[in-house]
């Protein structure tokens, strides 16, 4: 009996998480594309991020804005979720969105885009004081490009939202 | 014997459940012993796994949850640690469990099972040997707690700290994770030096009010028979045998005349060599003793409580909520006042409203040879079943309002987007909340009464004459009447 009780006990250990796991790679998979980014919008922080932003580092630290690269041609998807409140999703110029993110929910974005460039996205719901900053850039690469031809970027350095949206 | 013919025996003897009446218990009115009723109860508490089997689930979903919390949606009403906690556990524990089951959630608690082990070096079965006078091999320093703590004063202080943290507790899944985190690592970590569920009896900020609320549940473990009890040689309900564990809480059932330090771990039902430990069903509020200012302490820190979170989460004071949510808003000076205010009407202005109330009721009656502590600890009382119900009334909303999160979190339990029970996507929809009020006035309500007949009870008992018992709990029960207007105001305009 006692034997059974430690066999028990490990297995929950050991199975929850990975269990969890499972579950969580099993709901990631959708319309398969050739690639696939994770963006998480940061009220506070006023950012678009790849970084995954979650319990234990939410309140810690604002995560770096996300520049996306894909090259053209490429299905690409996008798996947009929010990290505290609703946002919108939009790339105007490749006519993606606007798309409502509510937390706890992902909503994903799916396109080709076809044209080489560097294409601005931003949020498109009033989220916050940090709503304008709210940025990001998919770099959309031609034949034979490089990150290299698309120098600085199109985002602003970003003042008033370096901590939580407390400079 | 065997167990069936343990089940026999014991329904031959009682088939109507009702205790003999020559037997000398601490229960008194009508009551049911649950095991003669129900005697696959009782087979089923007497097996070595009935703990593990209950605890065990319950340890998966903390686990769960807790990596939920870490690794899940900042936002509190998305993260399943948040609802399943501060919403669902909270109100089936404060309207259900605890009204009707006493402190079964100390049975099922997954805090303490890894300082169990840790003692016993066993998840089932039992050992036998001897260790510090008990007739169990247990493991650790085995020291003893401190005399000058053996009280609740650290849960009071430690529950009202938690509490005037609530703002960030209930709404951000990472301060939920550090603080259920850091209990059962402080219990395991104790259970190594000390002895017995000392975290439990001492330190646990929620058997504090667990174990002051119990005192109004309808279940009982006692005693069947004192007389037996103290005939009994072995008080293997107290230092164990070969069939069970030494009362992890230091109890010894021959002296069990309350519920509030009884964690309901069904070890003694298994020692017991007489067979003479019964669970009891009995009417609500038979426990009227307070012990100790420790205890009242925590009834009015308790009543104090469920008025600062109606104000703070129910009320229309948008300053109040500024000022108690200090993480989001950054006012640390009117979080002072908020904090400040909390503390001094829990452990100040409420125990002097009332210790006033006693001195004038003693004046009133006449009797000023009943001592003041007496009276005093007699009395506060009151405020146990009206914190209950407070309580109570406070909770109804929470489920009622935020309800439909617990379908959400059921299916995406860390906010990614999972959709296990096709759930995940139902909108937001309070459950009648047009009723909300007219549940919480008559809980208020019954509260008063329960507080005020349990004022004029334990006055006659002390005076013997009703007209002079009606005079000595007449100031208190005008200030049971005052709160109960004031949290009626609060609820219902």
């Amino acid at each position: 009996m006692e034997k059974i009780g430690v066999i028990l006990t490990v297995a929950v250990l050991i199975l929850t998480p990975v269990g969890m796991i499972a579950a969580d790679r099993h709901f990631a998979s959708g319309e398969p594309a050739d690639v696939t980014f994770t963006l998480t919008g940061v009220s506070d922080g006023g950012v678009w991020t790849e970084e995954a932003v979650v319990g234990h580092n939410y309140w810690r630290r604002t995560p770096k804005p996300a520049r996306l690269v894909a090259r053209a041609g490429q299905k690409v998807r996008i798996r947009l979720q929010s990290a505290d409140v609703t946002h919108g999703f939009s790339i105007p110029d490749l006519d993606v969105g606007p798309i409502l993110i509510e937390p706890g929910h992902v909503v994903e974005a799916v396109f080709t885009p076809e044209e080489p460039g560097e294409y601005l996205f931003q949020c498109t719901t009033r989220c916050g004081k940090c709503h304008e900053e709210m940025l990001g850039s998919l770099v959309v690469l031609g034949e034979g490009e490089t990150l290299e031809n698309y120098p600085g970027g199109l985002i602003k350095p970003r003042t008033k939202c370096l901590l939580h949206g407390r400079s | 014997m065997n167990a069936l013919e343990t089940i026999e025996r014991r329904s031959a003897a009682a088939p109507t459940g009702l205790p003999e009446p020559s037997k000398r218990t601490f229960l008194t009115g009508r009551r049911m012993e649950l095991f003669e009723k129900f005697p696959r109860l009782y087979w089923l508490v007497t097996r070595r796994w009935f703990q593990f089997a209950v605890v065990v689930p319950n340890l998966l979903f903390f686990y769960a949850f807790l990596i939920a919390g870490v690794f899940g949606s900042p936002v509190g009403n998305r993260n399943i640690i948040i609802i399943f906690i501060w919403i669902l556990w909270w109100f089936a524990l404060i309207t259900a469990l605890v009204p009707f089951a006493s402190r079964v959630w100390c049975t099922v608690c997954p805090l303490p099972f890894f300082g169990d082990w840790i003692q016993r070096r066993a998840l089932i079965n039992v050992r036998t040997g001897r260790t510090c006078g008990l007739q169990n091999q247990m493991y650790g320093l085995n020291k003893k707690w401190p005399k000058a703590l053996s009280n609740i004063w650290l849960q009071n202080i430690a529950f009202l700290g938690l509490c005037t943290f609530s703002a960030m507790l209930v709404t951000r899944p990472i301060v939920t994770v550090w603080v259920l985190g850091s209990l059962i690592v402080l219990a395991a970590l104790m259970a190594g030096v000390f002895r017995g569920r000392t975290f439990c009896n001492y330190v646990c900020p929620i058997s504090g009010f667990l174990s002051l609320f119990s005192m109004t549940s309808t279940l009982a473990l006692r005693s069947k028979d004192l007389d037996v009890c103290a005939k009994c040689k072995t008080k293997s309900c107290s230092v164990g045998s070969d069939k069970g564990w030494a009362c992890p809480w230091g109890i010894y059932m021959g002296k069990l005349d309350r519920n509030n330090y009884c964690g309901l771990c069904m070890e003694c039902v298994k020692s017991c060599p007489n067979d003479n430990i019964g669970l009891f069903l009995r009417p609500a509020m038979s426990d009227t003793r307070i012990k100790g200012y420790d205890e009242s302490w925590k009834a009015f820190i308790m009543l104090t409580l469920a008025a600062a979170y109606s104000i703070v989460l129910l009320g229309p004071y948008g300053i109040v909520k500024d000022f108690a949510n200090v993480a989001e808003v950054g006012d640390w000076k009117g979080f002072g006042i908020y904090a400040g205010g909390l503390w001094l009407t829990a452990l100040a202005a409420l125990p002097a409203a009332f210790a006033a109330c006693v001195w004038i009721g003693r004046r009133l009656a006449g009797r000023s040879d009943l001592g003041q502590k007496e009276i005093f600890l007699g009395l506060s009382y009151v405020f146990v079943p009206m914190g209950l119900l407070a309580w109570i009334a406070f909770s109804f909303p929470l489920i009622m309002i935020n309800g439909s999160y617990i379908l959400n979190v059921m299916s995406d339990p860390m906010g990614r987007g999972w959709d296990l029970f096709r759930t995940a996507q139902i909108h937001w929809s309070p459950i009648l909340p047009e009723y909300v009020g007219c549940i919480q006035a008559p809980l208020l309500f019954l509260g008063a009464f329960y507080a005020i007949r349990a004022g004029y009870r334990f006055a006659l008992e002390k005076t013997g004459t009703p007209a002079v018992a009606v005079r000595l709990a007449a100031p208190v029960s005008i200030l049971v009447t005052a709160i109960t207007l004031a949290f009626l105001k609060l609820f219902v305009g």
